[in-house]
């Protein structure tokens, strides 16, 4: 049954009465006033009759009353148990959107921090860039020296063979003096035998031949010892060009190993570029992140006071349904247990959401009871 | 004793003054050799030597020596040494022989001339005595100098004189 329906009946059975006391005051009245009464019993009779009909009017009334209160009392109930869902929903809603705030202030610092990093690791790179670009320029000095290093160390070769080709002609030139003092040697030995023979007339003359031999000797010896020189300069002038010949190789082989280097210092500056620019991306995507971190923080924000806001609201509505719970004397604590339209689960449940108003709830409860 | 002392040094000394005078010095496989400076006629260097078969072993051969035929013998193989090749350093000593009434022109092959030395009487002594059997005729004496020792050689009794007839008339 509705409240509709039961405010219908409760209105007929009041004027039921109403109408029933009035016909018997009324009826009563005129046949005992005509008929059957003296004028002082008349009297009484009328009396009696309207005060019938004046308390059954009142009892009606009553009923009537008594009908609405209790549907009122009931809405009333309903309204109070919305309101402080609202209320603890919206403290909730305050406290989650508070905690975004938080969360999100914290990504947006660490999201500055990422930046601040990112700025540095941007500098370093640019940096290596640099470097990288200065070591090819001197890698490409370097090759240059090399280069002439080479040329020279080829001159030097063959400035060294030219020496040795000299040696081996000095050395012929000394043979041929010494074949020279061998000759005079034979002459001098052939002029000592004539003097021999030419007796005592030929005795000066074999002093000379003796002092001509003499002399073939020293230029002989002196021919030796040149050629003995000459000898150990080819070979100090041999291990020279096989010295030159051994630096050549190394140094070929460290000009294959400096092309590495300078390639690969040209790959290092190309991708330090590459990495600058992507740095670069990177850091617009964070500037980017930062500015939606930030709306979403004032957003967070903004919601937690229109939730706080919003309970204010509602406790505000709490206080004026008490007011006319009051006002029809209707005691709040009966209607949240006994309200009609308030299942015992939804009670549970508004316990578990109005933590602060849980012992006012036990209480009525066992008020209740 | 006495008589005996006398007839010694009388010996060495007569034959010592014969041997006494200049000598002409060279080596042969690394001995030192000399002849009489009045055997000697030329000293050359090596030139060609033109072979001549059907002589001995030791004859090398002729050579042309200003227009004269001339016999050359190594006197290496004569005295029986190992051969050496020829260098810049070996020698030709054109000698004159003399036997049997006549001179003959004769070149020896040496390794090297040294020099002209005059060796004094009391330098040079006799050859010693290696067995009867043995013939020692060729030479002459020992001659101190200088601490070594060199072979005094009688050129004529090395070269006999009729072989290098043969020689000549082959020539």
């Amino acid at each position: 049954m509705n409240i509709r329906q039961s405010m219908k009946l409760n209105n007929m059975f009041s004027s039921a009465l109403i109408l029933g006391g009035g016909v018997i005051g009324y009826a009563g009245t005129e046949d005992l006033l005509k008929n059957f009464l003296n004028p002082g019993a008349q009297k009484m009779l009328l009396i009696g009759g309207t005060l019938t009909g004046v308390i059954l009017c009142l009892l009606g009334g009553w009923f009537t009353f008594r009908s609405i209160t209790r549907r009122f009392s009931g809405i009333l109930t309903g309204l109070y148990d919305s309101t402080q869902q609202i209320s603890s929903a919206s403290s909730q809603v305050a406290s989650s959107s508070q905690a975004l705030a938080e969360g999100t202030s914290t990504a947006a610092s660490a999201i500055e921090e990422t930046s601040a990093s990112l700025e540095e690791l941007s500098s370093m790179t640019r940096k290596t860039f640099d470097h990288s670009a200065s070591m090819t320029k001197s890698g490409d000095v370097t090759f240059a020296l090399m280069k002439g290093c080479h040329k020279s160390l080829r001159e030097t070769d063959s400035c060294m063979k030219r020496i040795g080709d000299a040696g081996e002609q000095a050395a012929k030139v000394i043979k041929t003096s010494d074949e020279i003092a061998f000759q005079i040697n034979l002459l001098a030995l052939n002029a000592a035998v004539e003097a021999a023979r030419a007796g005592e007339a030929g005795a000066g003359f074999a002093v000379v031949a003796e002092e001509v031999r003499n002399l073939a000797t020293r230029s002989a010896e002196a021919a030796r010892d040149t050629e003995r020189i000459i000898g150990a300069m080819s070979g100090h002038i041999q291990e020279g060009a096989s010295l030159v010949g051994r630096t050549l190789e190394q140094f070929y082989s460290m000009g294959d190993e400096g092309k590495k280097t300078n390639s690969l210092i040209k790959e290092i500056n190309a991708a330090s570029g590459e990495q600058s620019q992507g740095i670069e991306q990177i850091n617009k995507a964070i500037a980017e992140m930062d500015r939606v971190t930030q709306q979403s923080a004032s957003g967070a924000e903004e919601s937690a006071s229109a939730a706080e806001e919003l309970a204010a609201q509602a406790e505000q509505m709490n206080a004026h349904i008490g007011d006319v719970a009051s006002l029809f004397g209707i005691g709040l604590n009966d209607m949240a247990e006994n309200g009609p339209g308030m299942p015992a689960e939804r009670g549970e449940r508004l316990l578990s959401l109005a933590p602060n108003r849980h012992g006012y709830i036990q209480t009525a409860n066992s008020i209740g009871r | 004793m006495r008589q005996h002392e006398n007839e010694t040094t009388g010996h060495i000394g007569k034959a010592a003054i014969e041997r006494e005078g200049k000598y002409l010095t060279f080596t042969l496989h690394d001995e030192e050799y000399g002849i009489g400076i009045l055997k000697v006629k030329e000293i050359i260097g090596m030139m060609p030597i033109t072979t001549v078969p059907k002589t001995p072993g030791y004859m090398k051969g002729v050579i042309n020596l200003r227009g004269k035929v001339i016999p050359v013998a190594d006197l290496r193989l004569k005295f029986g040494m190992e051969p050496m090749d020829y260098t810049e350093r070996t020698c030709i000593i054109v000698v004159e022989i003399s036997g049997a009434g006549k001179k003959i022109h004769m070149g020896i092959v040496v390794d090297s001339v040294s020099e002209v030395l005059n060796i004094k009487a009391g330098d040079i002594e006799d050859t010693p005595n290696f067995g009867s059997r043995l013939d020692t005729d060729y030479i002459l004496g020992m001659a101190k100098a200088g601490g070594g020792i060199k072979i005094l050689l009688d050129i004529d009794e090395i070269l006999n004189i009729d072989e290098i007839a043969v020689m000549e008339r082959a020539a």
